[in-house]
């Protein structure tokens, strides 16, 4: 079972008072069960400071192709690529609906805006 | 004994990392590093059926085929994930569009093999490695034939 994203509490309320949590509103349900269209999630932009990635956690991204866009996607797997730096291959959990790594292929990690910690609704 | 500790000493000092493999400009790329690496995979996927249920005096052989199937699907994806990064480029999708896909299915599938002992999924890794060997010579305009070792 992929990993699910938990309610926040009030540490997570208290962080996002001091600025260290981003909210963000999600849209379109490509990462339903796990987060349904409507769901408010709380980013650690500093989640990636110290050290990178793993499988299975819940990232936000620009979208490689349009830089105005966000995704919220899961991290499918890392690895370093020769040419490019590190690299995510990001998935939809539900994958019928919304564009991931099968469309656009792996994601570099600047990209990487942060890891979903949890969810207020 | 008194020596390795000082030398593990030592290491712990350095800080500064070198990477191991080459970094972008040798631009020697070929599937069939991927290809060896999931034959063997499946090589050992098949052996570890053979062997049945392990006897205990077994467990040894048992636990080293686990291992060495796991080694060699982990580098097969890794060859993978490298190929599709650096050596293809967003002009390829033209003349392949499902690039994407067919790199996102022989990953998966190397996951597959990796996690389990599944000859299916290590056929079909196989068959997702000469699809890709099929695409990438393409994409070079060279007609290579595909091999296998075994």
């Amino acid at each position: 079972m992929k990993g699910v994203v938990p309610r926040s509490g009030w540490r997570e309320m208290a962080l996002w008072l001091v600025r260290r949590r981003r909210l963000l509103r999600v849209t379109g349900d490509s990462m339903a069960p796990t987060l349904a269209a409507g769901a408010v999630v709380m980013l650690d932009p500093d989640a990636y400071n110290g050290r990178n990635p793993r499988e299975d956690e819940i990232v936000v991204a620009r979208h490689p192709r349009q830089a105005d866009l966000r995704i919220v996607k899961r991290v499918a797997a890392v690895f370093e690529s020769r040419a490019e730096g590190l690299l995510l291959v990001l998935a939809s959990d539900n994958p019928g609906a919304g564009a991931d790594s099968r469309v656009f292929g792996p994601v570099a990690i600047n990209l990487v805006l942060g890891r979903v910690i949890s969810r207020l609704r | 004994m008194f020596q390795e500790a000082i030398a593990k000493l030592i290491a712990k000092t350095a800080a500064e990392t070198v990477s191991a493999h080459c970094d972008g400009p040798c631009g020697v790329y070929d599937p069939a590093s991927a290809r060896i690496a999931a034959e063997a995979a499946l090589s050992m996927t098949k052996k570890i059926i053979d062997l049945g249920p392990a006897q205990s005096a077994d467990h040894n052989t048992y636990s080293r085929f686990v291992s060495i199937k796991e080694q060699q699907a982990h580098l097969a994806k890794e060859e993978l994930l490298i190929l599709w990064t650096d050596y293809f480029k967003p002009e390829h999708l033209e003349q392949t569009p499902d690039l994407h896909e067919k790199f996102w299915n022989a990953a998966k599938l190397c996951s597959a093999v990796k996690q389990g002992v599944d000859v299916d999924a290590a056929n079909d890794l196989m068959a997702a490695i000469e699809d890709i060997h099929n695409v990438f010579w393409a994409s070079k305009s060279r007609d290579v034939t595909y091999y296998v070792a075994t």
